[in-house]
């Protein structure tokens, strides 16, 4: 998740309220991005056919016009290069009247895949090609560069390159290797070669020859000079070697060195080059490509005075062709649809060189590159008419076939099918012998049943290589989970890919593996996201890379990006730029106009509206463009050796460490699905490594080893937790929605949890699944079944459809279908053209199977309407196992779960709300420390003393004052957490529940922490606290922090300054943070008064050059400085609140003090609420909240409503405010812009917890503040609205950002 | 010899694009031979903010033509742009 998003006025926009809701989220995005992308595409593509047919209607031809079929054409996939989506060429190609039409992407075959779908689509045959640049070679004639290029700014290491190629010796210039020659900000123009594939084994070719130019160089064999990542260029060998082998064309075109040369007017030279190449790759294969853009003699602007026109460079080649008896076409380099769309090509160019705008930038000389069709083109080859003939037959000859829609199981595994057979079977049964005690009839016919399927569809070696793979992960000691539909599996289960009892909870494997459909299963496996590379180490390791790879991910020019990206081309202001694009967060490009009416922000700006109108002409056509290939974050594809036959690879980018990058296929994962390849998702979850530090920190906090496998099923310690919905930081279960559903579900046993995670679904939620489904599990209404036949299928969910599954068990009981045809038919449902079919079949078997018609119909309706909605319960019991575990770890080790929140964090809340959260349970919160903290988060044991004065506590006795939400024992009933692993191996639980009124032990009555739970007793006047780590200070450096580690401990500040290799702002950070007050003294007598004195000192100590001797002694000398001079004296007295603002500033967290603390007298006067008493009032009763933002969400409402849901922290718990349309008005610019805010409104409650406040007004608490003060508060309640520009002041700490607080909320 | 002119046609007549006859200072030119055909456009971020984007073509022929009298056979460039024709240049 990213973290940098600003504070904007986008917030409106939903966020997913954890990370494994954020990936179903932008799942979720993805396919409604996916739908609306393809639709989009069809109609620009249909678009595309009737400009052709209109430009062709509106002329009269001669009627004797050859075939025709491009050869050459860079679609948008040339990446930032060709504006034509795929789509639309294919279309365009079948409305000219082609039967063939190449897509022949600069520098790969990213488009071929979706090329091949589109033509397919379109009624065209796809020819499939790539243009490639040449390995500079300043000896060889034509194949020189004038301009280095920055990509090629890595010198060459070591004496000059010796090749020995084909073509006999010589060198590749050193001067190619570094920039110097012509400007080097822009792009070597090396030369570049086409290559088409004309078979099969051709495409093989062309895939290797991609993947050998974007290889990088090969240190161990001079001789073999790739590209390099990110500047890919083809070598002469790897010509011979992929292309020589025959099944492809090279066609030689306007930039080939062969063309080079005739332009140079160096004919001899240009024909022994075209020699060479006939050597190579043979006669028939090679083919000159002639172009006529119509280009003035001296090109654009005659800038190149000495240059011929296109009318002259043709005579020319064709004169060589002829001479040579070499096949020559006619080409056009199309790279844009239509003529006035050049411009698009012309910012595409800039944007890739990174350089605005102009003659010299736009790498073209005329705008010819348009898609012309037969017709257009024949007047430019009017004495030549044969050259289009001929590209129509080099066109009509080529013949790929990518594999789409076949399936390739490797073998990965080495064995023979029937071994590989018989071992899995062997596995699977002793797997399953080793999960259950007794192997029931029901396990033993589940198990037989899949393994059935998986020997029907030949998919042993898959499941044997998953298993192997999944216990490497764990064998690393890595926290590794199954997701998805995999978890509906027994053999899964038996394997342990995963760990959801399949039979148990009633999960059908139909869902993951169908006979029925063409794909392969997926497996997705979420491991710790701290550890993910290694995880993709370990895959590579063991299979190679010549079988695996990742997939890549096309990341598309968004609106933000495509914004910043042409402005900079444009030239127009960076500010303005900026401030245009910060306006843009998950605007689609297409639609910035609409945006930008709506944003009021921007209507006041003083931009050029001229300017803005080209900027958005041009930015609304390159939307949705591919830009760049980055990494796919999840997915490996596992394949057997013909994989570099089957997909062009490339590097990622180095990861860090020195780390070279992950061989990556230039399909995407949409492609790879459809090339039928296997792709194993490896997800990275924070929640996993937060686990993983808990887990870590437990056997030097307890005393004894935890790990994952000792969590117990069913511990009612935890789900008392998670019925109080104090359910921040647990798994899927923590936002202020879920929390609101947890109090009204009440869970007790993991299938409410399963039930819980389905049902918090935009599907169940819009329609109101949830209130009939609480109503029934808590018998306020009866559960009725349309059927009795239903019984069985929908009495886990009270007779309400939740899950898949439960919609193909009543088709199967409705039809009498088996479990894999009803999810054919369950997946049909929603398509409204097959659903009346569908429905008629169903019924008419339903009244053959003895059902009453009028039953049938309630039934097959009750289904139809719910199967959209549903959610997949294999995923939500996989998703609900980390649920359950995480829920543990914070009922039984929260001090150590937290500090793996704050470490890793993983959730959507800041980390303030996590630090507030251990106090809500009564663990405090431990400075950072120099001497102390380590980089992550740790947990300590303190003396309840200091652990008291940190929670504010200073009471002694029952009835002395306590924190707001503190209570004493006598008054509230307690629940302690946490009592050490001795009471949980004995009592299963370690909570010990205590009454109220019954004896605590100790002393009579002790604090109640806000939750009402006590997770902080760590016994024997111990108390357990979270010690703040040192890596969330703001611009702290690994390096420093290791150095820091390394030197401990430090005896003064100056030993710090000798011994650690901090920078001076680091050092200052620390010291505002208060990572040196213990070591420099504060509160001590003869130390500095306050952290400001003591920040004096550090300034002081680190202006100066560190010290003499480092290396000699270890001992600093004394240069204490005097920390008790003057500097304080010149101070004003120093409040805890400056303290506070800065380590807010510093680091995002109020450490020593909870922020709202500071207005209490405030809260008290205007007769605040708190959020524990909140739970007690009645409903309609008007009351004022307050406290932190720390989220808020604007969900899409299904009535079109605008919603703002507020989630406020004030140190009690989190109180949820809703604002609906009618008061936004007044409130909405304050809810968005106020960091801490006051709310009125009505109580309004559902269910028996989680009462909630209905926003009327709200107010921003600081300003309130300063109002009181000064006295006008009357007023300042006045004010509503908006407030004008110069007003706008609303205050939140320096330097947060704004993900720091709120993270719901950007 | 060239001689440069840049002077307005008042009337062109086209063929499948290119000129086929022209008249120029009264007098009616008959198209012989079309030597070279060429096209130029300004960048088209120069023009001026607000202004849709267009590209603008600028065709260039260099024809042989001939008025009837033999001594104005020569080798004419004939500029179109945005459907106006102007006489560049003259070869003779």
């Amino acid at each position: 998740m990213p973290s940098s998003r600003s504070w904007g006025p986008v917030e409106r926009w939903s966020e997913p309220s954890d990370e494994a809701a954020a990936t179903a989220e932008r799942l979720r995005r993805e396919v409604a991005y996916g739908a609306a992308q393809r639709a989009f595409e069809v109609r620009s593509a249909a678009e595309a056919a009737e400009a052709v047919v209109r430009r062709a209607r509106g002329r009269t031809g001669d009627g004797s016009v050859p075939p025709y079929a491009h050869l050459a054409a860079r679609t948008c996939f040339s990446l930032r290069d060709g504006a034509i989506r795929p789509r639309e060429l294919a279309a365009a190609a079948a409305a000219a009247g082609m039967t063939h039409v190449a897509a022949t992407d600069r520098d790969g075959l990213y488009g071929a895949v979706r090329f091949a779908q589109a033509a397919a689509a379109e009624g065209v045959t796809p020819v499939f090609g790539t243009d490639l640049a040449l390995v500079p070679d300043q000896e060889r004639p034509g194949w020189g560069i004038t301009r280095a290029g920055r990509e090629r700014l890595a010198p060459a290491k070591g004496p000059a390159r010796v090749r020995r190629g084909a073509g006999g010796s010589g060198s590749v210039d050193p001067r190619a290797r570094r920039p110097g020659r012509g400007p080097a900000w822009l792009e070597d123009d090396a030369a570049r070669v086409i290559l088409l594939a004309r078979d099969t084994r051709g495409y093989g070719g062309l895939c290797r020859a991609v993947t050998a130019a974007h290889a990088p160089d090969d240190t161990t064999d001079p001789a073999r000079p790739g590209g390099g990542r990110g500047s890919p260029h083809l070598s002469w060998d790897h010509v011979g070697e992929t292309v020589g082998a025959g099944g492809a064309y090279v066609l030689l075109g306007t930039d080939s060195p062969v063309a080079r040369l005739i332009g140079a007017g160096r004919l001899d030279a240009a024909e022994a080059e075209l020699r060479r190449w006939l050597d190579v790759v043979g006669r028939d294969a090679v083919l000159l490509g002639v172009r006529n853009h119509l280009v003035p003699p001296g090109g654009r602007g005659r800038a190149r005075d000495d240059e011929p026109g296109d009318d002259v460079r043709i005579r020319h080649t064709l004169a060589l062709a002829d001479r040579l008896g070499v096949g020559a076409v006619a080409v056009n380099d199309v790279r844009y649809l239509a003529e006035e769309d050049a411009f698009l090509a012309d910012v595409l160019a800039c944007v890739r060189a990174q350089v605005p705008l102009g003659t010299r930038h736009i790498g073209r000389d005329t705008a010819e590159g348009w898609f012309k069709t037969a017709t257009d083109l024949a007047p430019l080859f009017r004495e030549r008419p044969d050259l289009l003939q001929r590209a129509h037959e080099v066109a009509t000859s080529c013949e790929v076939d990518l594999g789409i829609g076949q399936l390739h199981v490797p073998r990965l595994t080495g064995m023979s099918d029937e071994v590989a057979a018989g071992e899995l079977h062997r596995r699977a049964w002793a797997g399953a012998a080793d999960r259950y005690p007794r192997i029931t009839p029901a396990v033993r016919e589940r198990l037989e049943r899949e393994l059935a399927m998986v020997d029907k569809l030949g998919l042993h070696d898959y499941f044997l290589t998953v298993a192997r793979i999944v216990a490497d992960i764990r064998e690393l000691g890595i926290l590794a989970a199954c997701r998805g539909s995999a978890a509906g599996s027994l053999i899964c289960y038996a394997l342990r890919i995963s760990d959801v009892d399949p039979v148990e909870h009633r999960l059908a494997f139909e869902r993951f593996m169908n006979p029925y459909r063409d794909e392969l299963p997926d497996i997705d496996v979420d491991v710790e996201s701290a550890r993910r590379e290694d995880v993709y180490d370990l895959v590579m390791a063991r299979y190679g890379e010549d079988r695996t790879a990742c997939v890549a991910m096309v990341e598309t020019f968004q609106a933000r990006m495509a914004i910043r990206e042409v402005g900079k081309v444009l030239g127009l202001p960076p500010d303005e730029i900026d401030l245009v694009a910060k306006s843009f967060v998950h605007a689609r490009a297409r639609d910035v106009r609409t945006v930008m009416a709506e944003l009021p922000e921007l209507q006041g700006a003083r931009i050029d509206a001229g300017q803005l109108e080209t900027l958005f002409a041009i930015v609304e056509r390159i939307d949705g463009f591919p830009r760049h290939l980055a990494l796919h974050p999840c997915g490996i594809l596992l394949a057997d050796r013909t994989l570099t036959e089957r997909t062009p690879l490339e590097r990622s980018a180095p990861r860090e460490g020195g780390h070279p990058g992950y061989a990556m296929s230039q399909f995407d994962k949409d492609d790879v699905a459809a090339l039928g390849l296997l792709k194993l998702d490896v997800l990275s979850v924070r929640m996993l490594s937060a686990m993983r530090h808990a887990l870590d920190l437990i056997p030097d906090t307890r005393g004894e080893p935890f790990e994952v496998d000792d969590i117990p099923d069913g511990d009612p310690a935890t789900y008392e937790l998670i019925r109080s919905a104090r359910s921040i930081g647990i798994f899927q279960i923590e936002s202020p929605g879920q929390q609101e559903l947890l109090g009204r579900l009440q869970p007790d046993h993991l299938g409410d949890l399963i039930a819980e995670i389905s049902l918090f679904r935009p599907g169940p939620v819009k329609a109101d699944m949830v209130t009939p489904f609480v109503a029934r599990r808590h018998g306020a209404e009866e559960t009725t079944y349309l059927h009795p036949t239903l019984e069985p299928i929908l009495g886990e969910t009270h007779g309400v459809v939740v899950y898949h599954e439960q919609v193909m068990g009543v088709l199967c009981a409705l039809t009498g279908c088996d479990m894999s045809y009803a999810d054919l038919l369950r997946r049909q449902l929603g398509d409204d053209r097959k659903a009346p079919g569908m429905k008629a079949w169903a019924l008419a078997r339903a009244v053959e199977r003895g059902f009453r018609r009028e039953d049938a119909e309630a039934i097959w309706k009750q289904v139809a309407s719910f199967a959209s909605f549903g959610f997949c319960k294999a995923h939500a019991a996989a998703f609900a196992v980390p649920t359950y575990r995480s829920a543990y770890l914070k009922t039984h080790f929260l001090p150590e779960f937290m500090a793996g929140l704050l470490t890793h964090d993983p959730g959507m809340y800041p980390r303030r709300l996590i630090l507030d959260e251990c106090r809500t349970f009564g663990v405090a919160v431990l400075p950072p420390d120099v001497n102390r903290s380590e980089p992550h988060y740790t947990v300590e044991v303190v003396d309840r003393g200091l652990a008291d004065h940190l929670l504010g506590i200073h009471g002694k006795s029952p009835g002395d004052p306590l924190p707001p939400g503190w209570a004493w024992s006598d008054e509230r009933r307690v629940i302690r957490l946490g009592r050490g692993l001795a009471n949980l191996q004995t009592a299963r639980s370690s909570a010990t529940l205590l009454d109220p009124g019954e004896a605590a032990p100790g002393p009579g009555s002790t604090p109640v922490p806000p939750s009402g739970f006590d997770a902080g007793e760590a016994g024997n006047g111990y108390r357990f606290a979270v010690r703040v780590g040192l890596q969330d200070v703001k611009g702290v450096t690994p390096a420093e922090l290791a150095s820091l580690q390394e030197a401990r401990p430090f005896t003064s500040l100056a030993d710090v300054r000798h011994r650690a290799r901090l920078s001076r702002p680091t050092a200052e950070r620390l010291a505002q943070v208060g990572a040196f007050d213990h070591i420099g003294g504060i509160g001590r007598r003869d130390g500095p008064a306050s952290r400001p004195a003591l920040r004096l000192v550090v300034e002081e100590l680190w202006r100066r050059a560190p010290g003499k001797g480092r290396a000699g002694s270890d001992r600093p000398e004394q240069v204490e400085l005097d920390l008790h001079a003057d500097h304080e004296l010149q101070l004003p007295e120093v409040s805890e609140a400056d303290q506070v603002r800065s380590e807010l500033a510093v680091s995002g967290m109020d450490v020593s003090r909870h922020v709202v603390s500071f207005y209490e007298p405030l809260l008290t006067a205007l007769g605040v609420v708190r959020a524990t008493e909140l739970q007690h009032l009645p409903v309609q009763k008007v009351v004022r909240v307050a406290g932190v933002k720390v989220a808020l969400q604007s969900p899409q409402q299904r009535s079109g409503q605008r919603v703002l849901f507020l989630s406020l922290d004030d140190r009690t718990g989190t109180t949820q405010a809703t604002f609906f349309e009618r008061s936004l008005g007044d409130n909405a610019w304050t809810v968005l812009h106020a960091w801490l805010l006051v709310v009125e409104g009505r109580v309004s409650r559902r269910g028996d917890m989680g009462a909630t406040v209905s926003g009327t007004r709200a107010w921003d608490l600081s300003r309130l503040w300063r109002a009181w003060q000064e006295g006008w508060l009357p007023d300042a309640l006045a004010e509503r609205g908006t407030p004008a520009p110069h007003q706008r002041t609303t205050t939140r700490p320096a330097g947060l950002r704004a993900a720091e607080f709120g993270r719901g909320s950007a | 010899m060239t001689k440069r002119y840049r002077e307005t046609l008042e009337e062109v007549a086209e063929a499948e694009g290119a000129p086929t006859v022209f008249a120029w200072r009264g007098k009616r030119y008959r198209v012989l031979e079309v030597l070279g055909h060429w096209r130029e456009d300004p960048g088209w971020w120069r023009r001026p903010d607000g202004q849709p984007i267009r590209i603008e073509q600028t065709d260039m022929w260099r024809v042989t033509a001939v008025n009837g009298s033999a001594e104005s056979r020569g080798v004419y460039e004939l500029v179109q742009r945005g459907g106006e024709w102007r006489l560049d240049r003259i070869w003779d």
